[in-house]
């Protein structure tokens, strides 16, 4: 239930990140803003889950972590590794052909990688189905 | 690996959530057990036997 919290209270602090963020850049948010912004959302939207996961777990007095999602997370967390080498190694790859800056890039790279946790998560969970 | 969780759960009149709050797991983990996509540890297993009085081996069969 602690950890819920935690994730609450994360999950709206970025919430109000974005939106003190959107009333500053007074309606001139470029594409590539747009792009970023609805990354976070995807990120907030996989916390959301998690916390209504783990509040209706503990309202039917359930753990909220039990062997399986352990190992969900374990297989999640190893795929997402996995995956997140090659967006880096393509981040690389493409340097010098975008235009942008290196802050910009690890950014995007972070926020690539939290996605790339949250569909590996995803896949585990509700796609492959099989966690011997 | 196949297992009689669904039977003996009928037999014992115990709902999925009833069996996962008496061995201490997410109801999730029983629906994927008894599907067979998901193996228990030796201690869920024994946990398992133990609700229905019985060993592993005649609960879940390999």
């Amino acid at each position: 239930m602690k950890r819920s919290i935690i994730i609450a209270v994360l999950a709206v602090l970025v919430t109000a990140t974005i939106v003190v963020w959107m009333l500053n850049s007074e309606g001139s948010i470029s594409g590539k803003a747009i792009g970023m912004g609805s990354i976070q959302l995807v990120v907030l939207a996989f916390a959301a889950l998690v916390v209504y996961r783990r509040w209706t777990a503990a309202k039917n007095k359930l753990p909220a972590e039990d062997e399986m999602s352990k190992s969900i997370l374990r297989r999640g967390a190893a795929t997402s590794y996995y995956v997140s080498m090659y967006m880096w190694l393509a981040f690389m790859f493409f340097e010098e052909r975008i235009d942008l800056e290196r802050s910009t890039m690890i950014g995007a790279g972070i926020l690539g990688m939290a996605i790339i946790y949250a569909l590996s998560w995803i896949y585990h969970m509700y796609i492959r189905r099989s966690h011997d | 690996m196949t297992n009689r969780l669904k039977e003996l759960r009928a037999r014992h009149d115990l709902t999925q959530s009833d069996l996962a709050q008496k061995v201490g797991v997410r109801r999730e983990t029983i629906v994927f057990l008894e599907k067979g996509k998901y193996n228990p540890s030796l201690k869920l297993a024994y946990d398992i036997a133990q609700v229905f009085g019985m060993k592993i081996e005649e609960v879940f069969v390999f």
